[in-house]
């Protein structure tokens, strides 16, 4: 099996800079497309630098985009963020599509994600509004005046009833319905 | 298990590379191994590497123009440029490219750039300003101490620096070296930058979404402590012509134990005012005090949360109101 | 262990037994230990009291009153805007969340909204403030509550394996797998407007919840 998630790091959902609070900041500082001008492995990268790159550049003009044509090497994607992630992605035989998709993600998420689980799905610094329970929380403040030991207070809060009392009861709603039909037959 | 004992230990010592030797009596060798030794000779190396770390400026592939663009329009605000620019060279770069200049034979040494000192200065006027700005509005019950404490917090170096570097200024930073003090500095020049270029409103709202919110979901108390609550509350009160507070125990438990728990209340005039826990009274007084005090500054824990949408117009208004 | 047992023989007689609820009484082992091991041993005299539970009887009408008292109380919080800081539990891509302005939250799975995009989360299951609580049947009135959020990140998780494997079969099978997520800011919770004590009896079949 793969032992890719020996070390890898866990963390809790957290944003740069109190990120969205205010206004929203791309995280994405600048991206580097690396390729080759006529190897085959570079082709999807090739066209998507002819059709898409500019739209991509003007849609973000907050990211430095950089191309930087290399001989006979892999394709690569270089995201660089603003707390000083770095990203590197492998683009070997990817499609303009996919090149499109992988720089997508990239521009929209804040850091690199895949070095990180996530433990929570939530993050609050305010965890209770209407305070912590405590023992004292809704306590009757008569009870303050109480002297201790209580008889009162001493007792279960609960009470079965035992044998005898149900046998007792039965038998006292039995001379009940007893005398009523005595009571009926007389009338 | 000694030779896995003995591998590790090799690592410890900062060996990078290690010739694995299958010893006798082991048939295999674990899984978690290789893993664990690559990350261990990773991690060896980042401790040990001497290599000074390159800046990003010294690479083929950066352009310090349309960084300089980028960022900001990153913050999405229309920067002049050329002030943009200004903004992020110190004086030290410029004193430091003479000397280099000087020591290559040039008598009359000519640096085409300005330094930033007057927008420092500019700057650190607005953000004190547009900071107490918001604090007096958001926070009208709190005291011009507490005002004071939140803003010295804000507007702190430590604090100025993380919201710098967060904002991606270090590669752009023009300077002999680039400290806390260095990063604060250049986020002041950048306001006093943005005011030149886009006047009142725009600084504003770029002081209240990347330096106010700093305040969001955080703990006032731990920013302002109040010293000696007890004796706050009572002057406070007696500012207030509320009357002399008073302590009683509203509940103990556990008294007479390491694990004794005190409930006290505080009343002025039988009305309850504020309650607290303590291991003893002393420290019960202390934090129902406390939380009295909050209560009446409108600081408590659950109080109302900053509102960070709000504008200078709104409050220019409100002010006008306000005096009208 | 014999020491042990002679302790736990000994403890329905200290007497703090007479505190425990009869049903912990009914789990507990030393009664049965007690009759086993301890002939003398007489269980503690109970006396059968049903406790009457403490609800005041009251009449509809007096029962709306008071009703129509809190909600005025709640509305005059609301409007004097001294309501503090207000959670709310919303509803979202088949998850609750408890929430108050500032967290965040995380939705896993294809979600659309984009990055930087505001959002407003419309199933409020339950609003509440420091002194009081809106419970929604099963939500909370539209009109009545705001949440709004923005979306700050939009990702995929780190790699999650997925190993198949049969004994003695033959059978082997691993896949990796990275499934989105999105990063969710909670702006702000309003309460905006009041609260009616009829706005419940509305007419609601044409929603889609």
């Amino acid at each position: 099996m793969s032992n890719s998630h020996l070390f890898l790091k866990s963390g809790f959902p957290r944003a740069p800079l109190q990120n969205g609070v205010g206004r929203y900041i791309c995280q994405l500082q600048r991206i580097t497309l690396k390729f080759c001008k006529n190897n085959g492995s570079s082709r999807g990268m090739r066209e998507f630098i002819e059709k898409q790159l500019i739209d991509f550049a003007k849609e973000n003009p907050g990211t430095v985009v950089y191309v930087k044509p290399r001989r006979h090497r892999t394709p690569v994607i270089v995201a660089e963020y603003l707390n000083g992630d770095r990203e590197w992605h492998n683009c070997r035989n990817l499609s303009k599509e996919e090149i499109t998709q992988w720089i997508t993600l990239m521009k929209t998420q804040n850091g690199s994600s895949s070095s990180l689980r996530l433990r929570k799905m939530w993050h609050t610094d305010m965890p209770s509004i209407q305070g912590p329970w405590t023992p004292f929380t809704l306590k009757n403040p008569a009870s303050n005046l109480v002297i201790f030991p209580n008889e009162e207070l001493s007792k279960p809060l609960d009470v079965e009833k035992s044998a005898t009392e149900k046998l007792i009861e039965l038998f006292r709603e039995q001379r009940l319905s007893e005398g009523k039909l005595e009571e009926n037959r007389g009338n | 298990m000694s030779f896995y004992f003995k591998t590790s230990r090799l690592l410890v010592s900062r060996c990078n590379s290690i010739a694995l030797q299958v010893p006798k009596n082991v048939r295999n060798i674990k899984r978690w191994v290789a893993p664990t030794l690559r990350e261990l000779n990773k991690r060896s190396k980042n401790v040990s590497s001497n290599e000074e770390i390159q800046k990003r400026s010294t690479f083929i592939e950066w352009n310090y123009n349309s960084e300089v663009f980028a960022f900001g329009k990153r913050l999405q605000e229309n920067f002049n440029l050329v002030t943009l620019q200004r903004a992020f060279v110190h004086s030290s770069f410029i004193t430091q490219e003479e000397n280099r200049q000087k020591q290559l034979g040039i008598e009359n040494p000519e640096i085409m750039l300005q330094d930033n000192d007057s927008l420092i200065t500019a700057g650190q006027r607005l953000l004190f300003d547009y900071v107490t700005a918001f604090l007096e509005h958001s926070l009208p019950k709190v005291p011009d101490e507490g005002i004071r404490a939140f803003t010295t917090y804000l507007t702190s170096i430590s604090n100025l620096a993380v919201i710098s570097k967060n904002l991606g200024t270090f590669d752009l930073i023009l300077s002999d070296n680039i400290d806390d003090l260095t990063l604060a500095n250049t986020l002041l020049a950048l306001i006093g930058a943005l005011h030149e270029s886009s006047g009142d409103e725009k600084t504003y709202l770029f002081v209240r979404d990347f330096i106010c919110t700093q305040l969001n979901q955080k703990d006032l108390y731990e920013i302002w402590e109040i010293s000696s609550p007890f004796e706050s509350l009572r002057s406070y009160c007696l500012q207030n012509k509320l009357a002399v507070p008073e302590c009683r125990i509203i509940g103990e438990t556990a008294k007479n134990t390491v694990l004794s728990a005190f409930h006290v209340g505080i009343y002025s005039k039988k009305i309850l005012i504020g309650q607290g826990f303590g291991e003893d009274v002393e420290t019960a007084i202390q934090t129902a005090s406390i939380k009295a005090l909050r209560k009446f500054y409108g600081i408590s824990d659950n109080m109302r949360p900053f509102d960070f949408r709000i504008k200078l117009e709104n409050k220019y208004s409100e002010k006008v109101k306000l005096n009208g | 262990m014999s020491f042990l047992l002679k302790n736990i023989v000994n403890l329905p007689r200290s007497g703090s037994i007479n505190q425990l609820t009869s049903s912990f009484r009914c789990l507990s082992l030393t009664s049965q230990l007690s009759t086993r091991h301890n002939l003398n041993y007489k269980p503690p005299k109970i006396i059968a009291k049903p406790i009457t539970p403490i609800i005041p009887q009251r009449s509809p009408s007096e029962d709306l009153k008071a009703c129509d008292n809190i909600i005025s109380k709640v509305n005059n919080v609301i409007s004097e805007k001294e309501e503090g800081r207000l959670f709310a539990v919303i509803h979202l891509c088949g998850k609750q969340f408890k929430v108050t302005s500032g967290d965040i939250i995380l939705v896993e799975g294809y979600w659309p909204p984009t990055i930087g995009d505001e959002v407003r989360l419309e199933k409020v299951l339950l609003v509440g403030g420091n002194d009081f609580t809106l419970i929604g049947r099963p939500i909370v009135d539209k009109n009545l509550v705001n949440v709004q959020a923005t979306i700050i990140e939009k990702t995929l998780t780190h790699t999650k394996t997925h190993f198949k494997k049969k004994r003695r079969k033959q059978y082997m099978r691993i896949n990796f797998q990275r499934s989105p997520n999105t990063m969710i800011r909670i702006n702000s919770i309003d309460i905006s407007g009041q609260i009616q004590a009829n706005s419940l009896e509305k007419d609601d079949s044409t929603k889609i919840y």
